[in-house]
């Protein structure tokens, strides 16, 4: 989860990733920061992230992202 | 046929407009008295018949366009399920190795399936809307090569709203390949979700798992949805009939005769015009929401304050909502996910650092975005200058995000002051009338033309009583238009507050719910632009 | 089931005071005057709204055929019998049932004469629907006059002064040569006038009948909008309402009309010297019903002497150009 929590502080930083829940709703996190993010979380945690993950539901907090990355290294 | 000829001829007679006398005192008002008056069980089936009785009585023998898009989808799903039913069974006890090599064949039939059907839908709707295009500008090709080769070029007729619910079907398909959605084994129930009468014309353009079930979980109609409803429809009504169809006569004489005019007067049309497309197009919306809040059927916004918005990257999240949405989740994504975009930003991440790094990737997605989106606009040159034109605003905006970022850390400018972001509203209003001015010009050229008077002749001189008369208005018209959007901004700084007025209006004493909606009715009888020397402005996103 | 009720009667409660307060408003924009500075629509025809009681002889109601083709001062002029032109661009049968009963309101015309172009034009109910409900509730016609109102308006009375010179024509004299190619070649085909258009001229005839007016149906000579299919169905029904037919299209003999100096617009509408032969035609058929008095001396007549030199007037000064 600190894996997690460092990678979005670094691409997109000034926001508290423990509380907030529409990251994505919200557009604090536009489709570019996505693009990056994706690319990261399946660097730092082997997974392949396909678009139809793509969604406010796994994107708005960082809670659904790390369910999100629990449940696709178990699919693997 | 006596019973099309219940709605024959004449400007207010033709349904494609929600607003028609054709549709709003006849066709709606039978349609809730007899879905009242069935049995619960029925009323689906009844809102499927009256959504195809609709379609025809608008666009005739073409219903046969949106049944077999229907049929289509509902095959084609129910295969992409087998094929998952089969995969599930046949990955039952194998070993994990094994397991992602069987996943990996059942994967590549499906994806065929898809891809068959996605080109057939889409192939129709570029056959019937871009072959013409197509042609004319392949022959304009032949004679500059001078080749003695011209094609004839084709002219179809085409049903209401192809654009629409052919994005919607494609929807449906994909959702269902990415299993987000079982495929829908009820033919009416996919039937009345493709077809809902107050959606087909213009949208929204709904996700199956958005409206879907609540259509086919509709109930009687409730009088507090009906009285909000109600008031819906007339403020979407007040939008087009007092500013919509007020500003026609000038939008449509300085846009067919730019050349006459200054520049000042040019742009002033220009605005004019997006001020006609938003009241036009988000007044539609009202009336579409307001008629599915009848029903107790919520459809997704299409519209959130667009003018509020501070960029252009904002403004296609708050104007034609549904339709960004469906590129973001069809295109934008998907290409950027895909396996060589993937490996374009990891390289490009390393090279050039994680906020330009995606940017690559992220450009040719919505290079693509925004080629189709001028594209389904329509098909001609101005409409694809009009995708690029917005294409290049939001990656230069993307692009230039930390420059503009040092710039305000350089300058001791706070992004949040007031007066910052008013300066951004304003900037983005005007690139987006430009962008609407193109939009509207008859050819590309024409719409250059314009703007090279925009800017060269930025005059006002000749404006005056005289010059709005040869333009079709006077000084009490544009008097009431500004009224009008001071009446709709107070509106919309409630909305954007989080109010929703109707329902605030609802908890108030009757005597002041009674007075404002009297207000209301009474202000759009007055000053709306009907009648004996009005021409209605065609609906115009009816025609995409 | 008491707040089904407790709904229906708010419902009906709010609709009533919406109707109260759309009944106020349409006294209020109600034009005072019959001119289009006050807002009334079709000014020409209308007239006839400020015409003497009981002072004109024949009217006709029709469409652009009939303010191209009559000319009451001239018929004025020769026979001394007052008529009036009731058309309308485009006009509709629901209107022209309208303009009817409305003429009926301050005249008692003997003759009444329906120009037939109008049978065939077709329109939607919703037409029907929007021209009902400006009937009923005028602030939907005239709404537009809140540009225009003035305080005086709330005070003052609906009283109609505008006398139209010309009695409802337009005067045109410009040539446009029409293609008689194929007019009026025999068929014995028929073109079916719309039901509803059946309907209204039924009303018409009876209304007539109630009336003591002689109902006269009436073809205006035009190349582009008449032909023999049309003439079949107009003689078939004046024989079923038991009312004369009068196809000027087939009497060359005593209505010579010339193609090539007699329409204004290649043989849609004819111009003025197109409508002297039809107006001599139809002052002779009204003279031969000895239902009217010579009335040129008479002194409550005079003003049509006035506005007739006044259009004599106009004519040499539009010479003269």
């Amino acid at each position: 989860m600190e894996q997690l929590l460092e990678i979005l502080e670094d691409i997109q930083p000034d926001v508290d990733y423990n509380t907030c829940e529409d990251l994505v709703d919200g557009h604090i996190l536009d489709s570019l920061s996505i693009i990056s993010l994706v690319a990261e979380l399946e660097d730092e945690f082997d997974i392949t992230i396909p678009a139809v993950e793509i969604i406010p539901a796994n994107f708005n907090s960082a809670k659904a992202m790390w369910n999100m990355i629990e449940r696709l290294q178990e699919e693997e | 046929m006596q019973l099309s000829t219940l709605f024959l001829g004449g400007r207010y007679d033709t349904m494609t407009s929600y607003f028609s006398i054709a549709f709003l005192v006849i066709f709606l008002p039978v349609c809730l008295i007899l879905y009242s008056l069935l049995p619960q069980k029925l009323r689906k089936y009844f809102l499927l018949v009256a959504s195809y009785g609709f379609f025809w009585l608008v666009s005739g023998k073409l219903v046969i366009y949106l049944l077999l898009t229907t049929l289509s989808i509902h095959y084609f799903g129910l295969w992409l399920d087998r094929i998952h039913r089969a995969r599930n069974e046949a990955v039952k006890g194998v070993e994990k190795a094994e397991r992602k090599e069987i996943k990996k064949r059942f994967l590549k039939q499906s994806r065929w399936v898809l891809a068959f059907a996605i080109v057939l839908h889409i192939g129709v709707l570029l056959t019937l809307k871009y072959s013409p295009f197509f042609t004319t500008n392949l022959n304009a090709v032949f004679t500059m090569l001078k080749l003695p080769l011209q094609l004839q070029v084709p002219s179809y007729l085409m049903p209401i709203g192809i654009s629409f619910f052919t994005l919607q079907a494609v929807s449906y398909l994909i959702d269902v390949y990415r299993e987000t959605i079982p495929a829908d084994d009820n033919i009416f129930r996919l039937g009345l979700f493709m077809s809902f009468f107050p959606q087909i014309v213009e949208g929204p353009i709904c996700r199956y798992d958005q409206t879907a079930q609540q259509l086919w979980e509709v109930k009687g109609i409730e009088y507090h949805n009906l009285s909000l409803g109600l008031q819906r429809v007339a403020f979407g009504l007040m939008k087009k009939l007092v500013i919509a169809d007020r500003l026609n006569p000038l939008v449509k004489e300085v846009f067919a005769n730019y050349a006459d005019y200054e520049g000042g007067v040019i742009a002033l049309a220009s605005l004019c015009y997006t001020i006609q497309l938003y009241m036009d197009f988000s007044g539609t919306m009202d009336a579409v929401m307001g008629i599915g809040q009848i029903f107790g059927v919520s459809m997704p916004e299409n519209f959130k304050r667009p003018f509020f918005s501070k960029t252009i990257s904002e403004f296609w999240m708050r104007w034609h909502i549904s339709l960004g949405a469906w590129f973001k989740d069809y295109i934008f994504y998907p290409v950027t996910m895909s396996k060589p975009m993937k490996k374009l930003t990891t390289a490009a991440r390393k090279k050039l650092g994680n906020h330009f790094g995606p940017l690559l990737a992220g450009a040719v997605a919505l290079f693509l975005v925004w080629l189709c989106n001028g594209l389904w606009h329509g098909a001609g040159w101005n409409y694809i200058f009009f995708g690029m034109y917005h294409f290049g605003f939001i990656l230069l905006g993307n692009i230039a995000a930390p420059a503009v970022k040092w710039l305000h850390r350089k300058c001791h400018i706070n992004p949040e002051w007031f007066g910052y972001r008013v300066f951004q509203i304003i900037r983005t209003g005007i690139l987006v009338v430009i962008g609407e001015m193109f939009f509207r010009a008859s050819t590309l050229q024409a719409g250059f033309a314009m703007l090279r008077q925009m800017v060269t002749n930025f005059r006002f001189a000749t404006l005056n009583g005289d010059l709005l008369k040869q333009m079709g208005v006077d000084w009490k018209d544009m008097g009431i238009v500004l009224v009008t959007i001071l009446i709709i901004f107070a509106i919309s700084v409630w909305n954007e507050k989080g109010v929703i007025v109707r329902e605030a209006l609802a908890k108030k004493p009757v005597v002041v719910r009674w007075a404002v909606l009297y207000a209301l009715i009474l202000f759009i009888v007055i000053f709306g632009a009907y009648g004996a020397g009005y021409i209605p402005v065609d609906p115009i996103y009816a025609n995409f | 089931m008491k707040k089904a009720w407790k709904n229906i009667l708010t419902t009906i409660l709010f609709i009533g005071i919406l109707i109260a307060l759309l009944w106020i408003l349409s006294v209020i924009f109600q034009p005072r005057n019959n001119t289009s500075a006050e807002g009334i629509q079709d000014e020409q025809a209308n007239g006839i709204l400020a015409e003497p009681e009981n002072t004109i002889d024949a009217v006709i109601l029709g469409d652009s055929e009939t303010y191209c083709g009559y000319i009451p001062l001239e018929l004025w002029r020769t026979y001394g019998i007052t008529t009036y032109v009731c058309g309308t661009t485009q006009q509709k049968m629901y209107y022209t049932c309208d303009f009817l009963r409305k003429t009926f309101e301050t005249q008692r015309p003997k003759v009444v004469f329906l120009e037939t172009n109008a049978f065939f034009r077709d329109y939607g109910y919703a037409q029907i629907i929007t021209n009902t409900l400006e009937d009923k509730l005028p602030i939907f016609r005239y709404h537009d006059r809140w540009k225009t109102i003035q305080t005086q308006d709330l005070i003052d009375d609906v009283e109609y002064t505008n006398i139209e010179r010309d009695k409802g024509y337009h005067y045109y004299t410009k040539a446009d040569p029409a293609d008689t190619n194929g007019y009026m070649q025999e068929n014995s085909g028929k073109i079916s006038i719309p039901k509803k258009n059946l309907r209204y001229i039924r009303e018409i005839q009876k209304y007539c009948e109630e009336n003591d007016a002689r109902l006269v149906l009436i073809s205006t000579p035009s190349t582009k909008n008449w032909n023999y299919k049309k003439h079949n169905s107009v003689e078939e029904l004046a024989k079923e309402l038991g009312v004369e037919y009068i196809d000027l299209n087939l009497q060359s003999d005593q209505v010579a009309i010339d193609w090539n100096t007699d329409s204004r617009d290649k043989g849609d509408h004819l111009n003025y010297n197109g409508a002297m032969k039809v107006t001599d035609y139809v002052g002779k058929y009204l003279k031969e019903t000895e239902l009217f008095e010579d009335k040129r001396e008479n002194p409550d007549y005079a003003d049509w002497n006035t506005q007739l030199e006044a259009f004599d007037q106009y004519k040499a000064e539009q010479q003269e150009q």
